[in-house]
């Protein structure tokens, strides 16, 4: 147990040949030359996300309360019926609207899902004396209800 | 381990007040100067690496990545230590980072790894000789990391140990306890192996 160990021979080989040592040397100076040549690039890129944050954290900051943004968003742009006034004559008004229709059926054909969802169209006609007419368009442009209310004077 | 005078030579024939010359120009920014300062210590650092990784595509990324922190440390470097210990120090720190990083050492040793016998060996002697230094090979990958680096850098090496604790951060005698655990392991497996069982 007390023999010596050949320490000293263990792997006293240079495993590198000097074209190893050259490659390595020129990839450590092409290193060392682009961190010189660019001294100033790693700061900046630090002082840019330091103000990127400092400029979220203020925008966080000075963003108004909810129920202020509330008050100052848009309104929602959901689509009105659309109101027409349609001749006195009962007749005319239930004509007119429907000749429009075969107009949108090819189209109708293609759509196998209709997307939008039914757009009542509310059509009043004006004259009290005579007839009320309310004609409500459904997706379907072949189905529409038409609505003639007598006027009590 | 104190730089003290020109007359303490490297192994590349160097003088110390040459090396420090050196040191203070790359550290100054001189490109041609640190590259000098690779040329005269690169082989040491290789030799190095290659007794603790055992693998050469290993052991090129170990000096090229130690040879880039010694760019980035230069500045810090306490002219008062010894280059080669500082070096070293960097140079281990690094082969560690990549052994753990990859999990894996090369256990088996070829045999022609080992050095090819002296003149005067018998062809039985010689390959007898080389077949131990492959053994030891083995059995010194095999230890754990902290004694590992220890016998390496103190037997295979030759640092002394007040050098091999100042590389690894560890106190002299921690270095003395591990060195002595290192060898008794290193006896215990060659005895095994040799005589046909295992450890």
């Amino acid at each position: 147990m007390n023999e010596k160990l050949p320490f000293k021979d263990v792997r006293v080989k240079q495993p590198l040949t000097d074209a190893d040592f050259a490659a390595i040397r020129a990839t450590v100076l092409a290193q060392v030359a682009r961190r010189r040549r660019f001294p100033m690039a790693r700061l900046a890129l630090a002082a840019t996300i330091v103000a990127a944050i400092a400029l979220g954290a203020f925008v966080a900051l000075h963003r108004p309360p909810q129920h202020l943004a509330a008050r100052i968003a848009p309104p929602s742009h959901r689509p009105l019926p659309s109101i027409t006034a349609t001749p006195t004559t009962p007749a005319i008004a239930a004509a007119a609207p429907l000749a429009e229709a075969p107009a949108t059926q090819p189209a109708r054909r293609r759509r196998r899902h209709p997307v939008a969802p039914p757009q009542p169209m509310l059509a009043a006609t004006g004259d009290e004396q005579a007839a009320i007419t309310f004609q409500l368009q459904t997706s379907n442009p072949d189905i529409r209800i038409i609505w003639i209310e007598r006027s009590s004077k | 381990m104190i730089v003290t005078a020109a007359v303490k030579t490297d192994d590349d024939g160097r003088s110390t007040a040459l090396l420090l010359a050196t040191i203070r120009a790359a550290r100054g920014g001189d490109e041609r100067a640190f590259e000098e300062l690779m040329m005269a210590t690169e082989r040491r650092v290789a030799l190095l690496a290659w007794r603790i990784l055992g693998d050469a595509e290993e052991v090129k990324e170990a000096v090229q990545e130690t040879f880039l922190c010694v760019f980035r440390h230069l500045g810090r470097y306490d002219e008062g230590r010894d280059f080669f210990g500082w070096l070293f120090s960097i140079a281990v720190n690094v082969c560690r980072d990549l052994d753990r990083r990859r999990r894996r050492r090369r256990i088996f040793t070829s045999i022609d790894d080992t050095p090819h016998p002296a003149g005067d060996e018998s062809p039985d002697e010689a390959i007898g000789r080389r077949r131990e230094i492959a053994l030891l090979t083995r059995a010194i990958d095999a230890l754990p990391e902290k004694e590992r680096l220890a016998i390496l850098l103190r037997e295979v090496q030759e640092l002394s140990t007040d050098q091999v604790a100042a590389i690894l951060g560890s106190r002299p005698a921690t270095v003395r306890v591990q060195i002595s655990r290192a060898r008794a392991k290193l006896r215990q497996w060659m005895e095994a192996r040799r005589g046909g069982g295992r450890p």
